[in-house]
């Protein structure tokens, strides 16, 4: 896993790319950016789930 | 049922990225979906622009949001989630780039290997010669049409032989997804023989 502080290290040159990228209009399919969402949430609720041994079940 | 709340502007933007995180942690999907509609579009933009190309930034981006996600439990705050994605999807990229390029010099290798007429090409006939020519492109079109690490999945099977249990390790992926990409390639070889084949009658 990545931690915080690993993460931090990045230069100027990499954020203001970063920045830029955010700038543009690139279209999106819009079933990917569903598709992974749901995707996710599932991972999200998985990993919680497996965080709450005592769950009221 | 699910704890699924409308999603008003205010609320979206009022939130900070930590309250939306302790939110999350807490099981709250409109909390997730806000954040995920905070970062989904810079991520995207910025491995599109490195990447240059839909379905690999697609691939980073899933890659990128699936690492978030599964350390969202140990994200403690002390840098901003924005370095923090920013740092994971850089990563996924730069990883991403290096693969594909490691899979050009290997279709470059097994291409020169295929061209190369010490393999015996004399030996074969000519209709045997133009069959082999034909199965060398095929494969050249259908390694260009998938995604990069696909092309690996195929390369390291036929051309270098490893088990698939070897290549699922050697780019993190389930045997499933090894087995199911192979599958992907072999078809648009076979289409693409069947295509050529059809062409040429």
């Amino acid at each position: 896993m990545m931690t915080e502080d690993a993460m931090l290290d990045f230069t100027i040159e990499e954020l203001r790319e970063f920045l830029q990228a955010d700038l543009l209009d690139v279209p999106v399919d819009p079933r990917f950016k569903e598709r992974l969402r749901r995707r996710l949430w599932e991972l999200v609720q998985g990993q919680l789930r497996h965080g709450e041994p005592g769950d009221d079940a | 049922m699910p704890r699924v709340r409308a999603i008003r502007r205010e609320d979206s933007e009022s939130r900070t990225d930590l309250e939306l995180v302790d939110e999350i942690r807490a099981g709250d999907e409109s909390a997730f979906a806000i954040l995920y509609d905070r970062y989904f579009q810079r991520i995207y933009n910025f491995a599109y622009t490195r990447l240059r190309n839909r379905a690999d930034a697609e691939e980073a981006a899933q890659d990128t949001f699936t690492a978030v996600f599964r350390s969202i439990e140990a994200f403690r705050g002390t840098a901003s989630l924005l370095s923090w994605v920013y740092g994971i999807a850089r990563n996924t990229v730069n990883n991403q780039i290096r693969r594909a390029r490691a899979h050009e010099q290997r279709v470059e290798r097994a291409q020169s290997e295929i061209g190369t007429p010490g393999l015996g090409v004399d030996d074969y006939s000519p209709e045997e010669t133009l069959s082999y020519q034909r199965c060398a492109h095929a494969v050249e079109q259908a390694l260009t049409s998938v995604t990069s690490w696909q092309a690996e999945v195929f390369v390291l099977r036929h051309f270098e032989n490893l088990p698939i249990q070897e290549i699922a390790d050697r780019m993190d992926r389930s045997n499933d997804a090894v087995r199911s990409s192979l599958y992907r390639v072999k078809r648009l070889v076979v289409d693409a023989l069947e295509s050529e084949g059809s062409g040429a009658d």
